[in-house]
């Protein structure tokens, strides 16, 4: 069964366009040239209950728009979306019950409050029962180890506690859909570890859907299985993580160390040099010849060490968003 | 002497002038709320998505937030009248009618709710043009000038009385305070907190329509 449904989403933006100085302000005062700017057009994917999506793109590619087109708080341009068989924009209580937008950016805790004031504020507005916000927010702040730092004030908190907290704050009312924008932002390796690994878990345990978007790859290649990537408004793919790898790498990656000096440029028959700094060197090769490549380095060159690798995925789609071939 | 020969301007005597015009700060400090620069700063700052995503009501959570800064807030604010109406000891309209004072109190009330509703709409505005400073400084004064907040509308040519009669502004300030000076008979004080009803029907479903609208507009930056 889908939980999320996504047809046909455009959300156009109408900007301005400025010119500097002060005679371009009185400028606009008189003639403005609006701007369509296409933050999302035309988009559809369905999400099933329990699946956990990674939505990537580079900035500005749309990731942030769909996710407040998707929590309802932006009215589309045209298109329709369903979630939990509700239309988001109607942001009717019992939608808003089952659902949390958790962002890098956002601040839903209460600045000059210390966060379990805002916890306990959560707990009359979704109207938690005692016992269930006991149990979660026992478990949720001993997961993410933020006992010591509840009764703080949040201003005072540093990047990473203020996140972990917001996380608490949209996880107590346990809801069944969560859209995470970049939700490791501000922490450190450890916690982000420890953040995804979380994650993870609820997504097991609750059954929920969640849609994450990051910009660390790391969060993508742990958490997700299925991934829609996202350029310029516009989905570029939707699949599975390791079909990305057989549809856009072509190529694989020869790590090559020498035992004695070669001729470099002998190595350009083999395939691209990406790199050469003696005794080390990386040559790109197309995928099918990648096995009659080592052949021939092992049989002409002094090898000490060959590795055949997988292009990073982090470069594949880079390249996607570039459009450039991956070589 | 301003107040002429009779003693009276506009209807008003002295003591009924000094007493109108304490009254209408009074009531000010009663009824103002500083709405629509919340709203304005929710929406410039995008704070609106976090509250517009919890399942509460918003212009609900903001009317209570006003409210909730009322006690302490006027309980310094009624010390300071005190002390001035003390001064003026003996030149106030002072009046014991339960009813009139009944009256007034309800109007009040009303005044309140009009005068939310009409800066809830100027707040709206922000979903337009972003910053609101320039078109709220208008709608405030013409609502100062409208409501009586500067002098009792009857201070004013016949053409502005006019126009003050058809706006809402009036039912802020100058209704209750002409009904606290029985200016006006029961029969008309009950017509006129009529026709604040009146006022708060269309007032409360334009702001409905335009909020509905603005939301769609709302772009939800800085998040």
């Amino acid at each position: 069964m889908s939980v999320i449904e996504i047809k046909h989403l455009k959300k156009y933006y109408q900007v301005h366009k400025k010119e500097p100085g002060l005679l371009g302000s009185i400028k606009s005062l008189f003639k403005r040239k609006y701007e369509d700017v296409k933050a999302v057009d035309n988009i559809s994917f369905e999400i099933d209950e329990g699946e956990l999506v990674g939505f990537i793109g580079p900035n500005g590619a749309g990731k942030t728009t769909t996710l407040k087109c998707l929590s309802g708080l932006l009215y589309p341009t045209s298109g329709s979306i369903s979630v939990l068989g509700f239309n988001p924009w109607d942001r009717e209580y019992d939608f808003l019950k089952q659902i949390s937008l958790v962002m890098g950016q956002k601040n839903q805790l209460w600045w000059d409050l210390p966060a379990i004031e805002s916890f306990i504020l959560n707990r009359e507005i979704y109207e938690i029962p005692k016992k269930q916000y006991e149990e979660t927010l026992e478990e949720l702040t001993t997961l993410l180890e933020v006992k010591d730092i509840l009764k703080i004030q949040v201003r005072k908190l540093s990047l990473g506690q203020r996140m972990k907290c917001e996380l608490i704050a949209a996880l107590l009312h346990s809801p069944k859909v969560l859209f995470l924008d970049e939700p490791t932002i501000g922490l450190d390796v450890v916690m982000q570890k420890k953040m995804r690994d979380f994650i993870k878990e609820y997504n097991r345990r609750k059954k929920s859907t969640i849609i994450l978007t990051s910009h660390y790859m790391g969060d993508v290649k742990e958490l997700c299985k299925r991934v829609i990537i996202i350029d310029k408004g516009k989905i570029v793919f939707d699949g599975e993580l390791e079909e990305i790898v057989e549809k856009y790498a072509d190529h694989k990656i020869l790590s090559i160390v020498f035992s004695k000096e070669i001729d470099p440029r002998k190595l350009e028959e083999i395939g691209e040099v990406k790199e050469f700094d003696y005794p080390k060197a990386v040559i790109s090769v197309k995928r099918e010849a990648a096995s009659v490549a080592s052949a021939e380095l092992l049989q002409h060159f002094p090898v000490a060490d060959l590795n055949v690798e997988e292009v990073p995925i982090e470069q594949i789609i880079r390249e996607v968003f570039t459009g450039q071939d991956t070589a | 002497m301003v107040f002429g020969e009779k003693g009276r301007i506009g209807g008003f005597s002295l003591q009924e002038t000094i007493t109108y015009l304490i009254g209408v700060g009074l009531i000010n400090n009663v009824i103002s709320t500083a709405t629509s620069r919340f709203i304005q700063r929710d929406v410039q700052t995008g704070r609106l998505s976090n509250l517009i995503l919890i399942p509460l009501n918003y212009p609900l959570v903001r009317l209570f937030l006003s409210l909730s800064a009322k006690p302490v807030n006027l309980l310094i604010r009624f010390l300071a009248y005190f002390a001035v109406a003390l001064f003026f000891k003996g030149k106030l309209v002072v009046t014991y009618n339960f009813l009139v004072i009944l009256l007034t109190l309800i109007s009040v009330i009303f005044a309140f709710v009009i005068n939310f509703l009409v800066d809830y709409l100027a707040g709206c505005i922000s979903f337009w043009t972003i910053t609101t400073e320039g078109p709220e400084g208008i709608i405030r004064t013409i609502k100062n000038i409208f409501s009586g907040d500067y002098a009792p509308i009857s201070f004013f040519p016949l053409a502005v009385q006019t126009i003050a009669n058809l706006l809402p502004f009036v039912y802020i300030q100058y209704f209750p305070m002409l009904i606290y000076l029985s200016k006006v008979s029961t029969i008309e004080a009950i017509k006129g907190i009529g026709l604040q009803i009146f006022w708060v029907i269309i007032l409360f479903f334009l702001t409905k329509a335009v909020w509905r609208k603005g939301l769609k507009k709302y772009e939800g930056v800085g998040i």
